[in-house]
């Protein structure tokens, strides 16, 4: 072993990394729930002191799936950090992809164009749609409702036959660029979502229709894991989590992008902040997202998809091909990036989780100087512990469900 | 010709076990609960194992047996392998006074002899029922304990809070057919409910007679057999598999046998004592001979279980579960005084029967 | 049902909220079942996968692949794909050819582990060279089988044809 290697493992034996119980066990005991459990939702770790079935103390225990997205991002082309952004909330990519180019966008100085911002609108929609699917869909199946889960993963998975169309990924989609989209929304996609929407509402009833009236359901998260309106937004809670506790706050409205103000559409909330409410929000802002995504389909303007920025955006390939301006550009901008001014800029949208934000600091080279995402599912688990505490197991992964945190965004 | 009665149950016991319940839970069990999920969900279901998958129950146990068979190492190794052979031998025993059908006549050298379609017709066979229901519950306690895991311990110390809760009403619940039918023995109970019950075509089953009692029995039947939305034992989200998260192989394989096996022993005694068992109403208009009769009774039997086992299952699929506090409520606050009501009511009309109450 | 009472606010309905039918758990498990037997009746939606493939559209992002044209590589070794790769998995080494292209890649390695398909190479091309493909059935038995040469990589640009044309019409 050489000296660097010495090192490493000796501060890796001085670092505290367990974790601690304010108090002496009595006549409870500790259980370690995760992150290889089938509730956690991903890589998520609970300690647990119980008595009996109440639980007394709850430390959550995050970083399982921490990646380094943070520090990668200073070493990648604004442009290469697009695809790194689709792993972050992988339930909703096209969301992370729009926030992300957003942000640099604004770092730069540039604005899409129309279409591009219309687009840009359908597909944040259909990701919080088909987030919000998985999202009821868990929590559904953590309170024992196994085939909701799947009817509403079928809902989903027809979501992703039309991303796979229109990006050419089901998942992974990298489909935002710098300045505008990857390419344009082609006639089919737009009949495929119009398609899916016609049918949607009715299968979506369906789904909700098997939980809402159903008293076992009802009774399992009915005044469960209960937080207050101070207390929320003490623990930075935000999106539908903070939503539940009747804080009227939506950054679409709030602090309108992309074209959300021209868009007719409201922003459920609810008062009680427990669990019941943390899922009628969820419910009902799928059913204003049907409502943007048919306002946007109708009021879609033509025109191109690119900002006419050439010393920013991406050339188009077949210019690419025939002149000499454009090649250069390509190379110029592949190899050194864009060199956006020195500065630094926050730019948050309303993601399916809550507020998902990029604070990009630039010392005007191609490479991000420092990138810090606010993600919040990361801010959403803070207050797990003091949500679960009090309940019963059976509640932790009713709170859990309801919170829905994604480990991938969460760890980042 | 005389056959020696043990002789005659052994044959009976083979022909149950092998040509009875180890089908049933192959197919109407294993392969039935997954292929009707499957429809449900809206997915295909196994179908990989000979024609329409009809063969897979038959891959999954040599799967099973061929499996590493992993005991923890801190676990108590005598008791960790005695809690499946529990559940298991429970499971069986309760077909042992299970009624299948009446008489089966059968002319040898002209000579009719009537053979019993029920393994052990004793005389306290509600009470033997009750007795392995209540005994069950050790297989799955000890089973949890033994583990030495904490998951598992939950799942054993729900398992046995909510089967004695339940085994109460269970037993009150049948206190009211005990009443009525003024017998212990399962096949004169199904005897008894012979004949027919308001307007002359209703038959003279006990879930006309008794629907109060019907409901908590079959309430308390699927608490029971830890079946959605009861299945707080083994609740997946929250305790992983419950009692037997640390079981492999074999084992576990028999964990799963004795839940289908206790599923059906519930759908049985449902059949049983609330559903005429094997009676098959309207049968005597049709002039068969006895042995055709007694063929279309063991019939009508299996269609009344079987259908009761798609009724459990459909339910499994459709429902969430109960919080364990929810469940006990249910229990003791909800369960026990309407069986309670139950006895009361049946005593009332055994006193004065429903056509003495207008003249 | 009509789209509008569909999609109308819908209220939080709690315990004391519940109707006496729907406290008394038979009627909803009842609905539930109903319901949930409803769907056995209904075609199953998934598809029986190896005998059964859905069709992948032209803008499906599969393996990369470089376009063959005339038995040569398109490519001229430029090596911007390997320098737009987020995942470093392109290894391109130049030499110098006859041909008008006066550029060839010796050496063009694609670590199929690494690649995370999103199409970055096929973007940034200046020669339309390397293209994504509707391959996606990727499995290997070793490390080695998964670093795809020239060898694997080449395709020829009429098979191709329906990406090329997605990508002139839309990119």
């Amino acid at each position: 072993m050489d000296i660097r290697q010495q090192k490493i493992l000796a501060a890796l034996e001085n670092k505290d990394t367990s974790v601690y119980f304010k108090d002496a066990l009595d006549n409870e005991m500790v259980l370690n729930m995760g992150p290889q459990h089938p509730a956690t939702h991903g890589v998520l770790r609970l300690l647990i002191k119980l008595d009996g079935e109440t639980v007394a103390a709850c430390v959550p225990e995050l970083g399982y799936l921490h990646r380094g997205y943070e520090k990668l991002a200073e070493n990648c082309s604004y442009h290469e950090f697009i695809p790194h952004t689709d792993r972050l909330d992988y339930l909703s990519p096209l969301m992370n992809n729009t926030a992300y180019v957003l942000a640099v966008e604004k770092l730069l100085g540039i604005e899409a164009p129309k279409r591009a911002q219309y687009i840009r609108t359908i597909i944040s929609e259909m990701a919080r749609v088909s987030s919000h699917l998985l999202g009821i869909g868990a929590l559904a199946m953590d309170v024992g409702a196994l085939t909701v889960f799947t009817w509403t993963f079928r809902e989903r998975e027809k979501m992703y036959d039309i991303f796979e169309l229109l990006t050419g990924a089901r998942f992974t989609t990298s489909f935002t660029r710098v300045g505008g989209l990857a390419h344009d929304m082609t006639p089919d996609v737009i009949s495929a979502v119009k398609a899916f929407f016609d049918q949607f509402p009715e299968k979506f009833n369906e789904c909700i229709t098997m939980l809402n009236t159903n008293r076992i359901f009802v009774e399992r998260l009915d005044g469960v894991g209960r937080i207050s309106k101070e207390k929320a937004i003490a623990m930075g809670m935000s999106g539908p989590n903070l939503r539940a506790v009747g804080v009227d706050c939506d950054l679409r409205k709030t602090q309108p992008y992309l074209i959300y103000n021209e868009i007719d559409f409201d922003i459920p909330v609810f008062n009680d902040g427990d669990c019941l409410s943390r899922y009628y929000v969820r419910l009902n802002e799928v059913k204003e997202s049907v409502k943007i995504i048919r306002q946007c389909l109708e009021k879609m303007p033509a025109g191109p998809v690119h900002a006419n920025e050439p010393k920013k955006v991406l050339p188009r390939k077949e210019q690419v091909y025939t002149k000499m301006e454009e090649l250069i550009h390509d190379f110029m901008l592949i190899n050194f990036g864009v060199n956006p001014p020195v500065g630094e800029v926050y730019h948050a949208v309303e993601a399916s989780k809550g507020e998902l934000g990029f604070y990009i600091q630039s010392r005007g080279e191609g490479h991000p100087w420092r990138l810090k995402i606010r993600s919040p599912s990361f801010m959403n688990l803070q207050s797990t512990s003091m949500l679960v505490e009090g309940g019963m197991i059976s509640d932790i992964v009713a709170v859990l469900g309801s919170l829905d945190p994604v480990m991938g965004e969460a760890d980042k | 010709m005389e056959i020696s009665p043990v002789i005659e149950a052994l044959i009976k016991i083979i022909v149950v076990i092998f040509f009875i319940l180890l089908p049933c839970v192959a197919y109407l069990g294993v392969q039935l609960e997954r292929k009707l999920s499957a429809w449900i969900q809206n997915r295909v279901g196994p179908n990989r194992v000979g024609p329409y998958g009809l063969l897979q129950p038959l891959a999954d146990i040599p799967k099973l047996f061929f499996k590493e068979d992993i005991v923890p190492a801190a676990a108590n190794k005598f008791v960790h392998s005695l809690g499946p052979l529990i559940s298991l031998t429970i499971a069986f025993s309760t077909f042992a006074v299970m009624p299948f059908g009446d008489t089966l006549p059968i002319v040898v050298n002209g000579v009719v002899h009537n053979i019993s379609l029920q393994i052990a017709n004793v005389n306290i066979g509600v009470l033997y029922v009750l007795a392995l229901s209540s005994l069950a519950v050790y297989g799955i306690t000890l089973s949890g304990w033994s583990s030495n895991n904490k998951y598992s311990l939950l799942g054993g110390i729900r398992s046995s809070a909510q089967m004695i809760s339940y085994e109460l009403s269970l037993g009150l619940s049948i206190i009211g057919i005990v009443m009525l039918s003024n017998t212990l023995q399962l096949n004169d109970i199904v005897k008894a409910q012979s004949g027919y019950y308001l307007f002359g075509f209703l038959p003279n089953w006990n879930i006309f007679v008794q629907p109060i009692g019907f409901i908590t029995f079959f309430v308390a039947m699927f608490a029971e057999t830890n079946r959605l939305p009861f299945d707080l034992p083994e609740a997946e989200p929250e305790l992983v598999a419950g009692y037997h998260t640390e079981y492999t192989g074999m084992k576990f394989g028999m964990f799963m046998l004795s839940e289908f096996l206790a599923m059906f022993a519930a759908a049985g005694m449902i059949t049983t004592l609330y559903l005429g068992g094997w009676q098959a109403p309207y049968i005597e208009y049709l002039n068969l001979s006895p042995f055709v009769v007694s063929l279309v009774q063991v019939g009508a039997f299996f269609t009344k279980f079987a259908l009761i086992v798609v009724f459990f299952m459909i339910v499994r699929w459709s429902m969430p579960r109960f919080r364990y506090d929810q469940l006990m409520n249910i229990g003791w606050k909800v369960m026990i005084p309407l069986s309670l009501l139950n006895i009361a009511l049946t005593g009332l009309f055994i006193l004065k029967p429903i056509h003495t109450w207008f003249n | 049902m009509n789209d509008d009472k569909l999609l109308a606010k819908s209220e939080v309905i709690r315990v004391k909220d519940l109707t006496f039918l729907q406290r008394a758990y038979v009627f909803e498990i009842l609905k539930g079942m109903f319901k949930a037997a409803r769907q056995i009746f209904q075609p199953s939606f998934t598809i029986e996968y190896p005998e059964v493939r859905s069709e992948r559209a032209a803008s499906f992002r599969g393996r990369p692949v470089l376009v063959e044209e005339n038995g040569v590589e398109r490519c001229v070794a430029c090596g911007l794909c390997a320098r737009v790769c987020p995942a470093l998995a392109i290894e391109v080494q130049a030499a110098p050819t006859e041909l008008a292209k006066e550029r060839y890649p010796e050496k063009f390695e694609i670590n199929m582990t690494r690649c995370i398909f999103c199409g970055f190479c096929e973007e940034v091309c200046p020669e339309e060279a390397i293209i994504m493909s509707n391959e996606y059935e990727l499995a290997f038995s070793s490390q080695q089988e998964s670093i795809f040469g020239k060898d694997k990589l080449l395709k020829s640009a009429e098979i191709m044809k329906p990406r090329l044309d997605f990508l002139r019409d839309h990119r």
